[in-house]
């Protein structure tokens, strides 16, 4: 299939700091991108890049076939059909709602019927002559997003798009952007440092660190098979035990246990606080710390090697610190070479 | 991200226009100064003789003891005021929160022609007393004059600065002392007082900075610092350049009083937290009333005194068929010139603001720092130097309406640039990326998102510029066209021939529109807040 956004040897510096390290990613029509990373791994500057809010030092960019930055070439912001939905959502204060969606409307189209059209679409319908700040924050992410599709675009660009709203709303806002953004169709790219959005949002996700891209694929490639332990770090609840493999297996203070690759030597062994399973018999270990989280706890268990592992359990019996629990690693595990 | 490296990148460079109108304005501020060293060194070997005269040397070292005994006199009147005024249950707090700031509002000049006409020789208290066979009054003039004059009336620049810090700062740090069981008055020694240090030296450079370049006042009263000693040597000499050397110690003073206020500023930094609350009202208890009796002690002084004795000149000239169709006429000049000087900055300065705040970096902070001192420069030097520059390169221009306009705009500007920087800093410049990114170019997103949202404070810009302009004495005194009268001369004009009675009118309204701009401040003072 082709792909509609394709960025070659893209960097950019501040100074002696290299905030996007010549990056390649590739983005086919229609799909939702997530770019996940910690803060300051140069997602959010790579998505401004793309939106033509800064520009690379070396590389390429071409979004529907159309070059946008190159050697000599530079399309200006608003040329390039490629709109971004601000983490402040920047809606603009001096405007009512109905101005602020209809300030991007293309020429030619009728202001009020497409306003109308889009405060349908986002369920917010009649609120034209609110001002933004008599909105809630779940209601300015739409219209925020109502703006950058009255623009009809053909990429849009979103930064950090849940941050800014209360914890206990940001699932449901969540799941209305993605049934919006699908229902749509449009080519979408947004930056989290939010696992959870990141797989639950995405068709694919590129994570990003330090600049670089490490793996990118459809979250359930991401969590099954990190392509480092950088990535796995980022993707579910990381522990890494150091081990010896040989042939298929690994040993450490967890055991022996069968390995996904035929790496041997010294290695770093992903176990994930979720595939720990308590047992009748298996490795004996001792609680160190539990945190009860409600419908599940969080225990802190040391290994009998005295290295300490995090699981994570349904609460439906709970344990105790001090308290002996066994425990056994089923499947195959992850190993990544030292 | 940081909005510095955001701003420093290719995509959002500024226009090269912008840059070059920023240029422009930067280097004609630069103008007067340089020119005025320029023309100074053209004396050659007599710079050094001229400079190590005993009358300059003694001018020299009057103005640093004026400087210094009334900026050290400022701060002791002003800080606990502004403590006062913030922290505590002084009763009737809202009143004297304004009226405490109003003394800002009489112009030095006016100061000293009330003191003058006061306690002077002819003077109100004489024609009161006399009758009782009061015959001789305690001399008012040389320092004792000046230092009392000026002390009460620019305190206020250190008593806004501070009140702006005690709000500022996170009354959880003063919460947090007095839980770790300091009481009240070793909390505010510990705790408050270092925080405000960085407020208590901008105020006071600004204070200092005022009495360096004090003319009016010092000359009604008779103290001869550097400044008027320029003046009279630049009216009564046949060479004038002569005057442009003595304005060179001005000129350094000046400059080593900048830099130390850009020393204290980088230590200043404010780490409010965003979630701030009203800070605990302290109880003043059997203080109370002493703090009263304080305020209004300071008030008296810096208004009342004021109000008293101008309005008994201007009862005693009416009634004595003083003509007032000459102050109408001073009116419309005052207001034009101030009128055109403000439109004036605050087109001057916009481009200057948008390129320092949209794209920081070292040479739109360079371009805006040289622009901000514009505003430390004695508005001697501005003159001085236009007047050479004209009478060499442009005689058709010297003592012209608009040369007029171009010097008080090179030394206002930093007024509207301070208003236009604050307006933009408040504008979320993620709503210009967004304009742009559905659609609107640069010209748009300025027109239809940026200028909306500025226009009050441009506005505040402006009208600060243009009552600021309003009450300038020294480059209007030496730039105006020949008959063309405005307030503020026709006040000095009648003060220095000790025509009380005629200066009162021109001197009420120049106080009431100077009070205009400090309720404008005040007004911008509690809006800046929400």
């Amino acid at each position: 299939m082709s792909q509609f956004v394709t960025v070659r040897n893209v960097s950019r510096h501040f100074g002696s700091v290299t905030a996007v390290d010549n990056v390649a990613l590739d983005v086919e029509q229609g799909q939702v991108l997530a770019l996940l990373g910690p803060s300051g791994c140069g997602k959010t500057t790579l998505l401004r890049i793309l939106g033509g809010l800064d520009a690379p030092d070396t590389g390429t960019i071409s979004i529907g076939g159309r070059e946008m930055n190159g050697p000599s070439t530079f399309v200006p912001p608003e040329q390039r059909q490629v709109v971004m939905v601000f983490q402040d959502f920047a809606l603009f204060p001096h405007m009512d709602i109905g101005k602020n969606i209809a300030f991007g409307v293309p020429k030619g189209i009728d202001k009020k019927q497409r306003v109308r059209e889009l405060l349908d679409l986002v369920g917010l319908p009649g609120l034209e002559k609110r001002m933004p700040h008599q909105l809630s924050g779940g209601q300015q992410q739409r219209i925020a997003l109502a703006r950058a599709l009255a623009a009809n675009p053909r990429l849009i660009l979103l930064d950090e798009p849940f941050s800014n709203l209360d914890p206990s709303i940001r699932a449901r806002v969540r799941d209305e952007v993605r049934q919006l953004i699908r229902a749509v169709g449009i080519t979408a790219i947004f930056v989290t440092h939010d696992q959870d959005e990141a797989l639950s949002l995405s068709d694919r996700v590129a994570v990003m660190i330090g600049g670089h891209i490490l793996q990118v694929g459809s979250p359930a490639e991401i969590y099954a098979n990190p392509a480092s332990r950088c990535v796995a770090e980022f993707i579910g609840q990381a522990n890494f035990l150091r081990g010896e493999a040989a042939a298929g297996f690994v040993t450490c203070d967890a055991g022996r246990l069968a390995t996904h690759s035929t790496a041997s030597g010294p290695v770093d062994v992903l176990i994930r606080a979720e595939d720990i399973e308590r047992s009748h018999d298996g490795i004996k270990t001792t609680v160190e710390s539990v945190s009860f989280l409600g419908h599940e706890q969080m225990v802190t268990l040391k290994l009998p090697g005295g290295s300490q592992i995090l699981a994570r359990w349904r609460a439906d019996s709970l344990v105790e610190a001090g308290q002996t629990v066994c425990i056994t690693i089923p499947g195959a595990v992850h190993v990544f070479p030292v | 991200m940081a909005p510095g490296t955001i701003a420093r990148s290719r995509g959002a460079r500024a226009p090269l226009a912008l840059i070059a109108f920023a240029l422009l304005v930067t280097a004609a501020i630069l103008l007067s100064p340089f020119y005025l060293v320029l023309r100074a060194a053209e004396q050659g070997d007599a710079i050094g003789g001229l400079l190590t005269e005993s009358s300059t040397i003694d001018a020299i070292g009057r103005t640093l003891v004026l400087t210094a005994a009334v900026t050290t006199t400022c701060i002791a009147l002003a800080v606990p005021l502004a403590w006062l005024t913030t922290r505590t249950d002084l009763p009737f707090r809202p009143f004297w929160t304004v009226v405490l700031a109003l003394p800002l509002s009489v112009p030095s000049f006016i100061g000293g022609f009330v003191v003058v006409s006061a306690l002077g020789p002819g003077g109100m208290l004489q024609d009161v007393l006399s009758p009782f066979g009061v015959e001789q009054l305690p001399s008012l003039y040389g320092f004792r004059g000046a230092w009392l004059t000026l002390s009460f009336f620019s305190y206020p620049y250190i008593y806004l600065t501070v009140r702006a810090a005690l709000k500022r700062t996170d009354p959880a740090l003063e919460e947090a002392a007095r839980s770790l069981g300091k009481r009240a008055l070793p909390t505010f020694w510990l705790v408050n007082l270092p925080q405000l240090r960085p407020a208590i030296a901008a105020g006071a450079i600004l204070v200092s900075l005022y009495v360096l370049s004090e003319f009016g006042a010092v000359s009604m009263l008779r103290y001869d610092t550097l400044t008027p000693m320029v003046y009279i040597r630049y009216t009564t000499s046949f060479d004038r350049s002569s005057a442009a050397v003595l304005a060179l110690p001005l000129l350094v003073m000046c400059a080593l009083f900048v830099w130390a206020e850009a020393m204290s500023r980088g230590r200043g930094r404010y780490h409010g937290s965003s979630q701030r609350r009203p800070a605990r009202t302290l109880k003043l208890g059997r203080w109370r009333w002493p703090a009263v009796a304080y305020c209004a002690l300071v008030s008296a002084l810096g208004v009342g005194v004021p109000v008293v004795v101008l309005a008994y000149w201007l009862i005693k000239g009416l009634s004595e068929g003083e003509s007032t169709t000459l102050v109408m006429e001073a009116i419309v000049n005052s207001v034009q010139v101030s009128a055109f000087a403000a439109v004036f900055t605050v087109v001057a300065s916009l481009p200057l603001a948008i390129f320092a705040v949209r794209n920081p970096g070292r040479f739109s902070g360079l371009l805006e720092r040289l622009a901000y001192s514009g505003q430390s420069l004695p508005g001697i030097t501005i003159a001085l130097s236009l007047v050479f520059f004209a009478a060499h390169y442009a005689t058709s221009i010297y003592q012209t309406f608009g040369l007029l306009v171009f010097a008080l705009s090179v030394r206002f500007l930093p007024e509207a640039l301070g208003a236009c920087r604050s307006a933009l800093l408040q504008v979320n410049p993620h709503t210009e990326e967004a304009a742009r990114g559905v659609g609107a170019n640069q010209w748009r997103v300025f027109l239809r998102i940026t200028a909306p949202q500025i226009m009050p404070g441009m506005a505040t810009g402006a009208l600060l510029a243009f009552l600021t302009t309003m009450k300038e004495l020294q480059i209007t005194l030496l730039l105006s066209p020949i008959g063309f009268d405005t307030l503020t001369t026709q006040v000095w004009g009648a003060t220095s021939q000790a025509f009380f009675t005629r200066a009162a009118l021109p001197a009420i309204v120049l106080v009431l529109l100077s009070a205009g701009a400090v309720l404008v401040l005040l007004y911008r003072e509690r809006t800046d807040r929400q």
